[in-house]
């Protein structure tokens, strides 16, 4: 993934480096709010329709037994099949925009997630929680801080090394470290898991 | 791709505890959940951090995407 954004920052050697990097980062926000606010207005369509009255203990009990089941999975101790698309940002925009735009658009992309590849299940619970709340400014939130927090390290390594090179050597480093990304998502997943369980019975 | 940079000395796999202790800290960690609504109880914003902190360690999870 920091093989998309990188060359966009290093690719003009004359230009500010932030200017790519701050729309990286907005455009991940903004993809993930679109998407979150999209999902959550679904929910509300739908199930906030269809089971009025409910939605104060669903919500919080439905993503709090996900999260409970995918950190089983995250944890490597059950199979859990989930829904995954194979791909990545396009390149080719690259070649054609401007490298502030095409940054946003990679980030926009990259914050929305339902387009690209996501490498841990933790997603779906995000997914759930927006869609079973059916509030699209809370989905708006949830979904914003997921594509922040996708875009702003690709950004931070974009940043601090010195080219393209470099920075894939960086990113080439941490991917020994995969066993344990799942490791602490399951661990996230179960905490937060058993926080939303056990909070949902005394949701008025 | 993971073994040729290991033995380049560029990436160091790690490797995951047990099955038995991966069980244990799952517990652990539901446990520490499970106490933390019994103390700070149910609200629309306690929904909404646990979904933003699962926001962040999603997203930052990403940066694993090969």
């Amino acid at each position: 993934m920091v093989g998309t954004i990188v060359p966009v920052v290093h690719g003009d050697p004359t230009a500010r480096r932030w200017v790519p990097l701050m729309a990286h980062v907005m455009g991940g926000l903004t993809g993930g709010a679109v998407v979150g606010a999209a999902v959550a207005s679904l929910g509300s369509a739908t199930y906030g329709r269809a089971s009025p009255g409910v939605t104060g203990v669903t919500p919080v009990l439905a993503t709090g037994g996900l999260a409970l089941v995918l950190a089983a999975g995250e944890a490597g101790l059950v199979r859990i099949p989930t829904p995954q698309l194979r791909r990545q940002v396009s390149q080719r925009r690259r070649r054609h925009m401007r490298p502030w735009m095409t940054a946003w658009l990679f980030g926009a992309e990259l914050g929305g997630g339902l387009t690209t590849f996501v490498p841990v299940t933790t997603f779906y619970v995000l997914l759930m929680g927006a869609f079973l709340s059916a509030e699209p400014v809370l989905g708006a939130v949830v979904m914003a801080a997921f594509g922040v927090s996708r875009t702003a390290p690709v950004a931070f390594i974009a940043a601090t090394t010195r080219d393209a090179a470099a920075a894939a050597t960086s990113a080439d480093a941490l991917l020994g470290w995969d066993p344990l990304v799942h490791l602490a998502n399951a661990l996230t997943l179960a905490l937060a898991g058993a926080y939303l369980l056990s909070s949902s019975t005394s949701v008025p | 791709m993971r073994d040729v940079l290991s033995d380049a000395g560029v990436a160091r796999t790690t490797t995951l505890p047990s099955r038995a202790r991966r069980c244990v800290l799952l517990a652990v960690f539901a446990a520490a959940g499970t106490m933390a609504a019994t103390v700070g109880g149910a609200s629309q914003s306690a929904f909404v951090g646990s979904l933003v902190v699962l926001s962040a360690v999603a997203g930052f999870s990403a940066l694993w995407s090969p």
